[in-house]
């Protein structure tokens, strides 16, 4: 009986420390779900019924904000650094995985050490940098800043999943008579998509919220979303019910890719290729 | 089909030399079995041929063709691996297929019909619409030896096809390996570390330790004409007594002054007298100058393994089913001289006279 009782109590703590935990999260992102459909006004009401509007939406797609020019701005800049960095990291991670490089160990660290240099000790050289080559303010920069950022990152990950392709499977293609390139393209592709989609998709998510060198690199031309938002910050205060609608256009595709990252994750790698 | 030549081959890793200096020849249409414990090189020196690992020093020649300089792919030959190295993406058809279609080897109208026809050879026709992860053990191996005869290569080269399996699917997998094997009338190298398979699959076992052929011979000469020690040692299971002694006027003495058996060779300070358990009779004690006292006797239905104290030393010897030994019991020991065998107990030489 005591023991039931106890663990009765626990239970009701830990789905109390969750019922807490979820709400940390879920709550500015429903009071912003709400705050994007309430005008002005009820912005600083926290009435649960109001009368929904999307003026919001029309607003920050409208002269003087122009979202759509920032959002086409991410979506190019997120699709182009996806675009290079998912091939590039993918032959680097084959070779690192595959072959024995002299300095092999250093060359990984070295990359994973770029990762601990704080990007604001990093940014005013690149601004300099990007002032004298002409690349300031445009999207080409955007793209380079953010290679930078994700490569180590899509290197290490992928790396880690064609670690995890059985070396037999590729023996076995090269005996039965396939080049390096055809393995890795109709073996080790196809086996590494479901790492090579979910480390695209973590790149794109990255790209797409960076905040820190597009604030300092871009002034009109290339401003990313995240930036955009900024413009919201009026005479009056902050507008909240703009801020919001912004900030889902922002969430909306994360949320989406989310989903998909999910699917994937849990997807088996190697699918009975041994044993 | 082909035979296959190794020419001095070395493979060394920075100090760590896993092939020394080997050289054989393999004939065009042999099963050859290269036996050894894990580490002895036996695999490496099947990589090697097949490609996957690059020689240190030495040639590798297959058919009239010195290919060391030769990718896999243009060496001709099919491997099977020990963890099968399937395409788990594709299906036990693609699989199969995969060999003819990558090298455009067959037309393409052929593909399916050669497929089939490898197919149904492993009983694997039912199956070709799924995808390996469907498949249990014995039919992943199935379709791995599938994929490896749909085409003809000048060799197959197998690493350890079995040892994945269960003991009971690994004995019907290996009947049928001989079947095949029989049938295809490819070269064929093959490596394990069970001596079973060994024995039964092979025209001629090459037994390796620390990166050499230690003995090169058919079965019946590995087992009853033992080159050395290690060789002596390694086959056969009980392993084979070694017992240390001298020679003395044309007899093997123990350390402890028993005269075991007769002996052709010259007096020796040192030696060590092999014998295998079964070739070892229990006499009625008195009736020879051997005695031991049985240490444990275990019954394993076959037959009964007696492990004897003999003088300083432990031995085995096997015998009939129904005899009952107790515990501590002493009982006398015959052995028989033309099947004992001398060596050297420094390097392992056997002695012979």
């Amino acid at each position: 009986m005591r023991t039931a009782t106890r663990r009765k109590f626990w239970r009701t703590v830990q789905t109390l420390i969750i019922v807490i935990a979820a709400a940390v999260m879920i709550v500015p992102i429903v009071w912003i779900f709400m705050a994007a459909f309430k005008s002005h006004v009820d912005v600083y009401q926290l009435k649960l019924l109001f009368k929904p509007t999307l003026a919001n939406f029309a607003a920050v797609f409208a002269e003087p904000y122009k979202l759509g020019d920032k959002l086409i701005n991410s979506t190019i800049v997120a699709t182009v650094t996806v675009v290079i960095a998912i091939p590039v990291a993918t032959l680097a991670s084959y070779s690192f995985s595959r072959f024995r490089l002299r300095g092999e160990t250093t060359m990984l660290v070295m990359i994973l050490a770029t990762q601990f240099v704080p990007a604001v000790v990093i940014v005013l050289p690149f601004f300099v940098m990007f002032r004298d080559v002409g690349l300031l303010d445009t999207r080409t920069g955007l793209v380079l800043v953010n290679l930078a950022i994700v490569m180590p990152f899509a290197i290490w990950m992928i790396k880690g999943f064609i670690d995890g392709i059985p070396i037999d499977t590729e023996e076995a293609a090269l005996v039965d008579g396939s080049t390096r390139m055809q393995v890795i393209r109709n073996i080790v592709l196809p086996m590494a998509a479901p790492g090579l989609i979910t480390s695209g998709i973590f790149c794109f998510i990255i790209a797409w919220n960076e905040f820190l060198f597009a604030l300092i690199i871009t002034n009109k031309d290339a401003v990313t979303l995240p930036i955009g938002l900024a413009l919201f910050k009026a005479e009056e205060g902050d507008l909240w019910n703009l801020l919001s609608a912004a900030g889902i256009i922002i969430m909306l595709p994360m949320f989406v890719l989310a989903l998909i990252i999910r699917k994937h994750f849990v997807q088996g790698m190697t699918m009975g290729a041994v044993r | 089909m082909a035979s296959i030549r190794l020419k001095n081959i070395t493979k060394r890793w920075g100090d760590f030399v896993a092939v020394d200096n080997q050289s054989l020849d393999i004939e065009d249409q042999e099963f050859l079995v290269l036996l050894g414990p894990s580490g002895c090189g036996k695999t490496t020196t099947m990589r090697m041929i097949a490609g996957l690992e690059e020689p240190t020093e030495g040639e590798v020649w297959i058919g009239d063709r010195m290919v060391n300089d030769e990718l896999p792919k243009d060496r001709d030959v099919a491997m099977v691996f020990q963890n099968y190295g399937l395409y788990p993406h594709m299906s036990v058809f693609d699989n199969i297929a995969y060999p003819l279609k990558i090298r455009k080897s067959a037309p393409k109208a052929r593909i399916p019909e050669l497929v089939r026809k490898a197919a149904d050879r492993v009983e694997l026709l039912q199956f070709l619409e799924r995808r390996p992860r469907e498949l249990s053990g014995g039919q992943r191996q199935r379709v791995a030896l599938a994929r490896a005869i749909v085409r003809e290569p000048q060799a197959f080269l197998m690493d350890e096809p079995l040892s994945n399996l269960d003991a009971k699917l690994r004995v019907t997998m290996r009947a049928e390996l001989k079947h095949l094997s029989h049938e295809l009338q490819i070269t064929t190298v093959y490596v394990t570390h069970d001596q079973i398979e060994a024995m039964t699959l092979a025209d001629r076992i090459g037994v390796m330790n620390d990166g050499r052929i230690r003995q090169l011979g058919t079965p019946d000469e590995i087992y009853n004409d033992p080159a050395n020690i290690f060789v002596a040692d390694f086959i056969g299971s009980p392993s084979m007594n070694l017992i240390q002694g001298a020679v003395d006027r044309n007899c093997f003495v123990t350390a402890g002054g028993q005269q075991l058996t007769e002996t052709p060779a010259s007096d020796l300070d040192r030696a060590v007298l092999g014998v295998r358990a079964e070739d070892i009779a229990v006499v009625r004690l008195g009736s020879t100058d051997v005695d031991a006292r049985v240490y444990a006797a275990e019954n394993t239905g076959e037959n009964v393994v007696l492990t004897l104290q003999l003088g300083e030393q432990r031995i085995t010897c096997k015998e009939d089913r129904y005899l009952k030994f107790s515990i501590n019991e002493r009982i006398g020991l015959r052995f028989d001289s033309s099947k004992t065998y001398l060596f050297e107990p420094d390097s392992g030489a056997r002695i012979r006279q």
